[in-house]
């Protein structure tokens, strides 16, 4: 399986809610990690199968707003199909904007229950960034609960 | 940040601590707590006090913890012909707010069956992750909820003509219009009307000990008649519905700001002039979340009746479950008030702040108009709530807003360091306070230690004028998202 960058949670940032830094080789490694720990806050993703799968197509003008549109979908299709995803598949390409295509996995809220932990009511800009650093790039994301 | 106390429980900076600073920003807080309030605030409430159109002075009572573009406890007015609307003074949460529920019940009658009314109080609001709906709605119908809040209930068997009397605006905002919303906020709506959510959100049982009863003759209007009184206190708001509506204008605003030439100091400030066409789209999607979100909490307290008279074999009426008050604290609406000595129509934003009507305010019921509005401030769930009474001050000083809780100053993460969940509900259980979770994780991050004490910013409040105390509410019974 090829990797799909790293996730940590900070503290301090938002008291009320949670702060993640998400790090990559490249802008789909951090967007797979930035997805897996915007997951992780809701649910223990090992208990999370992928039993189901859904496409993904957004674009954006910027690699900060991709990111929010990103993150954005997600919480959008956790609610409207009612399913929590755990493994995710990006690609990026730069042309005029610039494009993502995912395919993402996971299970229904249905076979989840008692594992949950809270929910995601949305995406912030509140130090919305990514940014280069020795090994690649690191985003950082504040969303609220 | 420079401030000065300009009277007791107010502090002022002044438009020179922080360029672009159109009006002064005033705390309203206490001397044992002004010191505590986080840097945010500062800096959120001064970026706030420079935004195009702001009139008076940008507010900030005393729960007030850092936010998103606005602190939480932020309320700010803007003048409706050459001021803005944003979607960071409202929060993602569009019309979160609190109801309360009186009932004939005493602690001592309710005891016994506690544990079964917890049980079915838990089958009948759902909450949590992908908690469903418990009202199935086409669009259309769910169209009809968006501009007729709770008069879609009223009008659906969900809602007595006394709900439609005890609710901010009667329940109903106008002017929503379902066409400045979203497909995606439609989906993620339509199926979850009547649920609690999570995070904060809660449905409490509560009693009220006549030692808890500082005004006597006011907590009697407001029912509150017996000795060690149960009453039932709900937060929550307008769900995925009103989360997808801040997403999608949050989105738009920010390239408002870009065309309109507006400056902002955070990008969760992201506004449009009031009078433009982006401007009047938010509020109309927003007035609908709002909407939405007194529809829900209305059906919420439909199921709540439910599950007191199948558990106590009794009727609504002989259990006397009637709504006292049900109030907004994350909102925008168009209000009047006198400013510099000269009536303006403004846009009042607030952002974990609560309208605190005094007597004879307009907007007051016949059944309130000689005493004043009810103020419904929820605490943490280990600490307790407080029913307050609105003032003439806060029409005078706070654009007829108080505050909405007790504040956090504990962050989640930290929290789940301090306290585990189970261990978290065997304590409460033993200062008995049952609990019904649907996350042990989400419990421990509501712990009491991770909020301020109630009692000191209610005080605050008091002590200032703009709201005063009624009665505090003891927890005894929690259905926690």
């Amino acid at each position: 399986m090829p990797p799909k960058g790293e996730f940590r949670f900070l503290d301090g940032i938002a008291p009320a809610d949670a702060a993640f830094e998400a790090t990559g080789h490249d802008l789909a490694e951090v967007f797979c990690a930035a997805a897996s720990a915007l997951f992780a806050i809701i649910v223990d993703l090992e208990q999370v199968k992928a039993i189901v799968s859904r496409q993904v197509t957004l674009e954006a003008e910027s690699q900060d707003e991709l990111l929010y549109v990103w993150l954005s979908e997600l919480v959008y299709l956790k609610d409207v199909h009612r399913e929590l995803y755990s493994d995710f598949d990006v690609v990026i390409t730069a042309g005029e904007t610039l494009r993502l295509q995912a395919t993402i996995r996971g299970d229904s809220v249905d076979n989840l229950v008692g594992l949950t932990l809270i929910d995601v009511k949305a995406i912030t800009y509140h130090l919305l960034a990514i940014e280069s650093t020795t090994s690649g790039l690191k985003a950082t994301v504040v969303v609220d609960l | 940040m420079e401030k000065r106390k300009i009277k007791s429980g107010v502090w002022e900076i002044p438009v020179s601590a922080k360029p672009g600073m159109r009006v002064p920003a005033r705390l309203y807080s206490s001397d044992r707590l002004i010191d505590s309030l986080d840097q945010g605030v500062f800096e959120q409430i001064t970026n706030v006090a420079s935004l195009p159109g702001i009139v008076g002075q940008a507010l900030c009572m005393p729960d007030g913890h850092w936010g998103y573009g606005f602190p939480i406890g932020g309320v700010a007015a803007f003048s409706t012909s050459d001021g803005v609307i944003s979607p960071g003074g409202i929060g993602f949460d569009i019309n979160c707010g609190m109801r309360l529920l009186r009932t004939n019940l005493t602690f001592e009658e309710l005891r016994p069956k506690l544990p079964q009314l917890l049980d079915r109080l838990f089958k009948y609001v759902p909450a949590g992750v992908g908690g469903k709906g418990t009202v199935p709605l086409n669009k259309k119908e769910f169209e009809k909820v968006l501009t007729q809040g709770a008069d879609w209930c009223h009008a659906n068997g969900f809602a007595s003509d006394n709900d439609l009397d005890s609710i901010e605006q009667r329940g109903r905002l106008s002017p929503a219009d379902p066409a400045h919303v979203s497909a995606k906020a439609m989906e993620r709506g339509i199926d979850q009307l009547g649920t609690l959510g999570s995070g904060n959100h809660y449905l409490e049982l509560e009693v009220v000990k006549p030692e808890n009863i500082f005004d006597q003759e006011l907590a009697k209007r407001f029912g509150i008649d017996r000795p060690n009184q149960i009453v039932v206190m709900v937060h929550c708001g307008s769900r995925g519905f009103g989360h997808q509506v801040a997403t999608d204008y949050l989105q738009i605003f920010t390239k408002a700001v870009q065309k309109y030439g507006i400056k902002i100091n955070d990008r969760e400030l992201a506004c449009a002039p009031f009078s433009s066409p982006e401007g009047q789209a938010y509020f109309k999607a927003m007035t609908c979340a709002a909407n939405n979100a007194f529809a829900n909490r209305q059906v919420i307290t439909h199921n709540i009746r439910r599950a007191f008279v199948e558990i106590f074999g009794k009727t609504e009426g002989e259990l006397g479950l009637q709504t006292v008050y049900d109030v907004a604290h994350n909102i925008a609406k168009i209000e009047r008030y006198s400013i510099e000595g000269r009536e303006q129509e403004v846009i009042v934003h607030r952002k974990g702040a609560t309208r605190a009507l005094g007597p004879q305010a307009r907007d007051l019921p016949a059944k309130y108009k000689d005493i004043g509005q009810p103020v419904l401030v929820g605490g943490s769930m280990q600490t307790g709530s407080y029913l307050l009474v609105g003032t003439d001050l806060a029409r005078q000083e706070t654009f007829g807003s108080t505050l909405h809780g007790s504040g956090r100053t504990m962050s989640r993460m930290h929290a789940k360091k301090m306290v585990r969940g189970d261990q978290l509900r065997r304590e409460m259980e033993e200062q008995g306070i049952l609990v019904r979770a649907a996350s042990m994780s989400g419990l421990a991050e509501e712990a009491g230690i991770a909020y301020k004490k109630i009692d000191d910013v209610i005080d605050a409040v008091d002590s200032v004028g703009i709201s005063r105390k009624v009665a505090k509410l003891l927890p005894i019974g929690n259905i926690k998202g």
